[in-house]
């Protein structure tokens, strides 16, 4: 067996009081492709955070070829041969291609070879040599990604990371990727490949680990994990070892009533040349808990936008009530009874946790309430979801899952009748998304009506009545969460489908 | 409750008579005193009329307009009408909401940088303004104020103090009402706030209109103290400037911190020129004080005597 070349040993990290990782143990040995799986959320992007230096860990070790690393600061870290092609590519948009490649070399190690390395990317990626010149934010989402890997590749890398090289690719592109990493791993680089697309990453990896919610909850050869039924698992329900739904769950509350209350008809909305909303149809019926799941860009929040009226349709139409919303702005559609959080959390940081909530409950009726009433109206909201003792506390100070919480009460203060929730779990510990299911499903009984997107599979499966699937903007498969789970097409989607220009290459 | 009404009693006499002694002092002072107290109710109204703002997140960098126009306002009043002084501030007043309520339509969603020279803009355009058309502002020569209709200083300066206690009262009034959840909230983030069911427009429209009628009345009784105006005194940068260093000075986003800055501002350019005399030196000092200020004090004067109080509490509460 060769040698370990990096180790993790029991890492845990996160950001402020939030927990992220919770005790990695992983090994890359040298010359060896190992993928990292894990839906949104697990973890994966904060492990490649703290293998680089760009997050300091709360505990545990970093070891690259026997030496402790944990302290190192990132600058250090590249000159002893870690170099990392960031997730969403991170490229200098205002730099010519060929920039941007120098700049992967900075370190006074590889400047010597700059002309070397530059040619080894070149001949890897001739698609670059031909746009050299080029500003990189003009290259399109694949070249920008080979970019991305050339130019963690002129640092000369001993560990090479790369951090979800597929994510919002085509497939044919994810193909060309993963055959360019295939060539780089045939060179003797170890390669470390993070991953949501997981028949692409096993079609490369020699080995894998799976994380889920800060743990590694499974780890194998690929071929043992591309044949596993856990590793569906993991990804559907977040936990690798549960074959079936926690039995403690309390029985979902029956699809009620028959009514419509929110439809969407033929909605599609277009960003330039790209569909991020495709012919999009389907109905929220009233008092129901609507789940919507789909991988990375598959148009939910673009979907949530369209609803809130942040973005107005290209085509097609929405009602709430019989009534036309689409095109309202955010404001007429909240007076009309929609409450919704963000994905990405937008407290008034400066405000106590109270008065975020005050604003919600001040406004939502068209006239401002009275100042009085609104601080009785908050109370529920607050105590709901937790916060009643922070109440004080300036909303900056929480920490990411008390704020996606605040977002929830702050919502729940204008008295919604259609609640939409993007993402509400997300930066949340176990145990504190088990306690937000309990607090839903009081919501849920209380009479509001819930569109919920959520990455936690099990999550949606315990708690929606009924469950659109969304991929390219297109409604993939509509059913109970049964028969979506269930549902090859939806399998497929959350695991990846193998590029067939991967499948062919026997290099493994 | 009895404690709680003489309480409150005793708080009311006491702003009465503060209010009083404010508006006595300008009887009795001397003409450099009248220019002190004219100087620092003027500049206490123009940081709490751009404190508004800021708090609604609009950084303005042309509150000269409102005061310029609330000056040409007042004095074409007297010259051209004979509106007595009073009643002259009522039209600079209309004059300076209508063009903030016009500069929150025009600049719409603007924001930041780009609301701020949006601002800078409009300033300087109305001082061009001003130099081109002569038949209406005298132009570049200026216009004096109809002497028969002046009044003496006193009765001036005790007018721009009334002001400055109303601004006071009116910034403490708006602090209790929703709208003040509104502008921190739209401040923050303004299109989180809109899914709250705040309409930003409108109260973007608000603020502005109430901030520029505050500083057009400054403006205005400015020109009724100086008697003289051109366009450069009217949309003069340096108004600005002021107008935003005395919040920043005395603690921006606080109802107490304009007032501080203002007070303190003046007292500093006033202390430094009579005690450094020659010109020049006596800005670079005022310059370098307001440079420690707000390098040590990132919070104002106000947050730094509020930081050091928490901090002292801390203390006393972990040392029983």
């Amino acid at each position: 067996m060769k040698p370990a070349l990096l180790e993790l040993r029991g890492l845990h990290a996160g950001y402020g009081d939030s927990t992220v990782l919770d005790g990695v143990d992983l090994t890359v040995r040298q010359g060896e492709v190992v993928t990292l799986l894990g839906v949104n959320g697990a973890g994966k992007t904060t492990t490649m955070r703290a293998i680089t230096g760009l997050l300091r860990p709360t505990a545990g070790q970093i070891l690259i070829g026997g030496t402790d690393i944990t302290s190192l600061p990132a600058h250090r870290r590249v000159a002893e041969g870690i170099c990392l092609s960031p997730e969403g590519r991170q490229v200098f948009p205002n730099m010519s291609v060929e920039e941007n490649l120098f700049l992967g070399s900075t370190d006074p190690r590889v400047r010597p070879q700059r002309a070397q390395s530059l040619d080894g990317v070149y001949t890897m990626f001739p698609k670059l040599r031909e746009r050299r010149a080029q500003k990189a934010g003009l290259l399109s989402g694949g070249e920008q990604q080979m970019l991305a890997i050339g130019r963690a590749l002129m640092g000369q890398p001993r560990l090479l990371l790369l951090d979800e090289p597929s994510l919002g690719l085509a497939p044919l592109i994810v193909g060309v990727v993963f055959d360019a990493i295939r060539e780089i791993a045939r060179s003797g680089i170890s390669i470390l490949v993070v991953e949501q697309n997981a028949h692409a990453a096993l079609g490369v990896a020699e080995r894998g680990y799976v994380l889920s919610e800060g743990r590694i909850v499974l780890e194998g050869s690929a071929p043992e994990l591309a044949a596993t039924e856990s590793i569906r698992n993991a990804f559907l329900r977040g936990d690798a070892n549960a074959g079936s739904a926690p039995a403690s769950a309390p029985p979902r509350a029956p699809d009620a009533s028959s009514e419509s209350m929110l439809e969407v008809r033929n909605l599609t909305r277009n960003f330039g040349g790209l569909v991020a909303t495709d012919n999009l149809s389907f109905v929220v019926k009233r008092h129901q808990f609507l789940g919507v799941i789909g991988p990375n860009g598959a148009g939910k929040t673009t979907l949530l936008n369209l609803i809130t009226g942040y973005l107005r349709p290209s085509r097609g139409e929405i009602t709430l009530d019989g009534r036309r919303i689409d095109g309202l702005p955010p404001y007429d559609t909240c007076r009309l009874g929609i409450g919704r959080t963000f994905q990405v959390v937008q407290p008034f940081a400066e405000m106590s946790v109270a008065d975020n909530v005050m604003t919600g409950a001040l406004f939502a009726r068209g006239t401002a309430a009275k100042i009085d009433e609104a601080r009785e109206r908050i109370r529920r909201p607050l105590e709901l979801v937790g916060l009643a003792r922070k109440a004080e506390l300036p909303a900056g100070s929480l920490t990411l899952g008390e704020k996606k919480r605040l977002e929830l009460a702050r919502a729940l203060a204008t008295e919604p009748k259609l609640l939409l929730l993007d993402e509400v779990m997300a930066g949340s510990t176990h145990r504190e998304v088990v306690e937000l299911m309990q607090v839903l499903r009081d919501i849920h009984a209380a009479g509001t009506t819930i569109l919920m997107i959520e990455h936690l599979v099990h999550v949606i499966v315990d708690l929606a009545q009924h469950v659109v699937v969304l991929n390219f903007g297109r409604k993939l498969a509509e059913g109970t969460p049964e028969e979506i789970v269930a549902n090859p097409a939806v399998i497929e989607t959350y695991l990846g489908s193998a590029p067939a220009a991967a499948t062919g290459d026997a290099r493994r | 409750m009895p404690s709680m009404t003489s309480h409150r009693g005793a708080r009311i006499a006491l702003a009465v008579a503060t209010s009083i002694g404010c508006l006595a002092l300008p009887f009795f002072a001397s003409a450099v005193v009248n220019d002190w107290i004219v100087s620092a109710a003027s500049l206490t109204i123009l940081a709490i009329s751009w404190n508004l703002a800021a708090n609604a997140g609009l950084i303005s960098l042309g509150h000269s307009a409102f005061w310029g126009l609330g000056s040409y306002t007042a004095i074409l009043a007297a010259n051209k009408l004979g509106l007595p002084m009073a009643v002259s501030l009522l039209p600079a007043m209309l004059v300076g909401a209508l063009a903030g309520g016009l500069l929150a339509v025009i600049t719409g969603r603007l924001r930041g940088i780009f609301f701020a020279i949006s601002t800078l803009a409009l300033s300087e355009g109305l001082r061009v303004l001003a130099v081109m058309l002569p038949g209406l502002t005298g132009g570049g020569e200026g216009m004096y104020m109809n002497p028969k209709l002046r009044m003496g200083p006193e009765f001036v300066a005790a007018l721009m103090v009334v002001g400055a206690v109303g601004a006071v009262w009116l910034s403490w009034v708006l602090a209790r009402m929703p709208s003040h959840f509104a502008f921190r909230a739209m401040r923050a983030n303004e299109a989180a706030a809109e899914m709250l069911g705040v309409h930003p427009v409108r109260f973007r429209v608000g603020v502005l209109a109430l901030s520029g009628a505050m500083a057009a009345f400054a403006g205005g009784v400015r020109v009724w103290y100086g008697g003289f105006i051109d366009p450069g005194i009217a949309f003069d940068l340096h108004i600005t400037i002021l107008a935003q260093i005395a919040p920043i000075l005395g603690g921006i986003h606080t109802l107490v911190g304009p007032v501080i800055g203002a007070l303190l501002g003046v007292l500093l350019s006033e202390a430094t020129r009579i005690w450094l005399g020659t010109k020049g030196f006596s800005l670079l000092v005022y310059g370098l004080a307001l440079v420690l200020c707000i390098l040590f004090l990132p919070n104002g004067v106000w947050g730094g005597i509020r930081d050091g109080l928490a901090r002292r509490a801390r203390r006393l509460r972990g040392k029983p």
